[in-house]
């Protein structure tokens, strides 16, 4: 048997390291294989279904640029940001990547992603014409684009309309049109449509109800606001629009009793799918899943109801945005412009009909517009758009959103509190996090 | 001689390796980590000033500490007391041991996600099994998990679910150390039941005791997955854990070096807990073989 030297174990080493350096030591950047085509790294997250129709659009975009090759891949959502988070950091992210507008403004002002405004001058005069100006405020930070909106939607609110019927009431999609849909409106409707058993168990809601930021049109259709403009305070306390709006809402699961406890939601009883809640307050790309899951009754959308003060809906989308680091900036433009361009968004929103698209030109096209499966009111989709209203997302909201919410499941959780001891206790904590030192 | 010896180093090396690269360099890392503020991106030297945030000027900081402290205070001894109740019950002679000791331990081989999400229905104010057992006494059952005053205790009545696994295991290998002899002798000058129990097994069990008294607190201080994925902290901050808070602060809000200084109070709290438990345990921890140095 041979010794075991210190020669004989460098030697095993690279014996062992060798082929894996030969191999490429490790992941190819740029050029793909010996094709010389130009490899784009994608990363973004999604459902299966929105996985195959990501895929199909690169596969669109291959046709047309056979120079350059996408590498997608997807993310499960609930790792997204961390991972997304740690790649930018580490100059490795993709070359194109889509972030969550939640999380746009904190990772932009870090200058991870590519000024647009030098690739948008090399385009057609009033390239920019044809997108609605709120996708393209949320991609705007000091003024540079920065991205260009994916998948925007809006709050909606999703019904039931076997229930509706059944109980009499008139469609709210009619009640819409004739300017009928309000809050009152509303919360008889929810009302109407709440069943209990004598022993007070419930067999059917009314509506869901929402946590923060998603039920924001109430606050502001009852003349609220969370923020000051600039967003650096909480304005919501001493405020009476803004407790009277959140404490109707709350109203909804405490005093009529119209909308599920945390209790009656926490084994999804209470599903919009279990056809037991006529009214789901939810985001616009939700229809794909009602779609393949609601079989045995009829449901339709329909935007959240007016207020005293105004219509006002939630909007919000996702930003596609260029990695400062990428090699290849000029190709990665050029699928930007691909993925928010009429071809993808035709793709996306007509065939998933996942989200709202970003351009007026795709809209008003009749092959948007028309609808042969569930949701039919496509005009709902681009009224909520027209009443929109973005939310005040700063690079701080993450950390005052969670605080905020947090304040307010005495209100919502246990009803140990009414809005305006609630929003006391919020504005304290949140005015702190807003006015305190930046990074502690 | 030197030769041989040379050759250990060699083969401590992958380890040694492994300890740096891994253990000792982020440990250092995060030392230093904590005197800056950094946000993965850009890192600022900031001297003691994420410590004096976290002391002086961060409520949530204080609550985090209180709920786990509280949470150690009534987990560790219930948790102590029933693992050593099963391990004295599986170090009974009885038919069918084998599936006995089987079945009490294999509630701590469910994955930590999978058994919070079984406990989730456990404690579902409406359809869950406790308020449902209550009720058949009569009793309505509390909202538990939704509930800022119960959420907590929720925890604690959860964190029992492993009692069965090891640090049962350890005490019954303890029980098992002890020589018949002992209760033998004692039977003779009619010491039973109870009395055997007090002034044999427990002495005989001290320093098993001791070593899952420690591990206990060190694991308790660190819980995290059950605050996680059950109730996020909430309701209303009720279940904010030490750890929970550490990471959101760490990977939610990106600020790693309090994170960092987090984890450095924390490792300083253990250090003191620990170090108080080994100068007391002279005062009860018998070891067979005499004194411990």
């Amino acid at each position: 048997m041979k010794r075991l030297t210190r020669r004989r174990l460098l030697g095993a080493g690279l014996a062992a390291g060798l082929p894996w350096c030969t191999g490429g030591c490790g992941v190819q950047r740029g050029e793909a294989g010996g094709d010389r085509r130009v490899t784009l790294r994608y990363m973004a997250w999604g459902n299966p279904e929105q996985l195959a129709v990501e895929r199909q659009i690169a596969a669109e975009f291959e046709k047309r640029h056979p120079e350059i090759h996408i590498h997608l891949f997807m993310v499960p959502g609930s790792a997204y940001q961390d991972k997304l988070q740690l790649m930018l950091a580490s100059r490795t992210a993709p070359d194109v990547v889509r972030a969550d507008h939640y999380y746009f403004p904190a990772l932009v002002r870090k200058k991870y992603f590519m000024p647009l405004d030098r690739f948008v001058a090399r385009e057609p005069t009033g390239f920019l014409d044809d997108f609605i100006p709120l996708c393209l405020e949320e991609g705007t930070w000091d003024r540079k684009l920065y991205g260009l909106n994916v998948l925007f939607g809006s709050v909606i609110i999703y019904y039931n309309q076997d229930l509706f019927a059944a109980a009499g009431l008139r469609d709210p999609y009619e009640l819409n049109r004739a300017g009928k849909w309000d809050w009152p409106t509303f919360v008889q409707a929810a009302q109407a449509l709440t069943k209990h058993e004598a022993s007070g168990r419930p067999l059917q809601f009314g509506t869901s109800t929402v946590t923060f930021p998603m039920f924001g049109s109430v606050i502001w259709n009852h003349g609220g606001d969370f923020l000051n403009r600039e967003l650096t305070r909480f304005t919501m306390a001493g405020d009476a629009d803004s407790e009277r709006g959140l404490q109707e809402y709350a109203d909804l699961r405490w005093r009529y009793r119209c909308a599920p406890t945390p209790a009656d939601t926490a084994l999804s009883a209470f599903s919009f799918e279990s056809g037991k809640v006529a009214m789901h307050w939810g985001w616009a790309g939700e229809s794909p899943r009602f779609r393949r899951n609601i079989t045995n009754f009829r449901w339709d959308i329909v935007p959240t109801p007016s207020g005293e003060i105004g219509n006002a809906t939630v909007v919000k989308g996702n930003q596609l945005v260029i990695h400062t680091e990428t090699e290849h900036p000029n190709e990665a433009w050029e699928f930007v412009k691909f993925m928010t361009g009429p071809v993808a968004e035709m793709l996306l929103c007509g065939r998933l009909r996942r989200a709202i698209p970003t351009r007026r030109s795709v809209q008003n096209d009749p092959e948007y517009l028309r609808a042969d499966q569930p949701p039919f009111h496509t005009d709902v989709f681009l009224e909520s758009i027209r009443r929109g209203r973005t939310l005040p997302i700063d690079y701080r909201y993450q950390e005052w959103s969670q605080v905020f919410t947090s304040a307010l499941e005495p209100l919502f959780n246990v009803q140990e509190s009414d809005a305006k001891t609630a929003l006391a206790d919020a504005s304290q904590r949140v005015n702190r996090i807003l006015s305190g030192e930046e990074g502690f | 001689m030197r030769k041989y010896g040379n050759w250990g180093y060699v083969f401590i090396l992958p380890w040694l390796i492994g300890f740096l690269l891994f253990t000792a360099g982020p440990m250092l890392a995060s030392l230093y980590l904590s005197f800056c503020k950094y946000d993965l991106h850009t890192l600022t030297w900031v001297g003691a000033r994420n410590y004096e945030v976290l002391l002086r000027q961060d409520p949530l900081f204080w609550k985090s500490l209180t709920n786990t402290a509280l949470y150690v205070l009534f987990s560790v001894p219930l948790g102590l007391t029933g693992s050593l109740a099963i391990a004295l019950l599986l170090n009974q002679k009885v038919k069918g041991l084998a599936f006995f000791r089987t079945a009490f331990y294999l509630p701590s081989l469910v994955p930590a996600v999978a058994s919070a999400l079984v406990w989730q229905w456990i404690f579902h104010p409406d359809a869950g099994l406790l308020n449902y057992g209550l009720s058949m006494l009569g009793v309505k059952g509390p909202q538990w998990l939704q509930d800022p005053k119960t959420a907590l205790p929720s925890l604690i009545l959860m964190s029992l679910w492993g009692i069965g696994g090891s640090r049962m295991v350890i005490f019954l290998a303890g029980l098992q150390g002890i020589s018949d002899e002992l209760y033998e002798a004692a039977s003779l000058d009619g010491a039973k039941g109870w009395a055997a129990f007090r002034h044999i097994t427990l002495p005989m069990l001290s320093p098993t005791q001791f070593f899952n008294l420690v591990l206990g607190i060190i694991g308790s201080f660190q819980v995290f997955t059950s605050a996680y994925v059950m109730t996020n902290g909430g309701p209303n901050n009720a279940t904010l854990m030490y750890v929970l808070y550490l990471y959101n602060n760490a990977f939610r809000y990106f600020k790693l070096g309090k994170a960092s200084a987090m984890a450095w109070i924390l490792f300083v709290i253990l250090l003191i807990f620990t170090l108080v438990q080994f100068r007391s345990a002279s005062k009860w921890v018998y070891y067979e073989g005499g004194e411990k140095d």
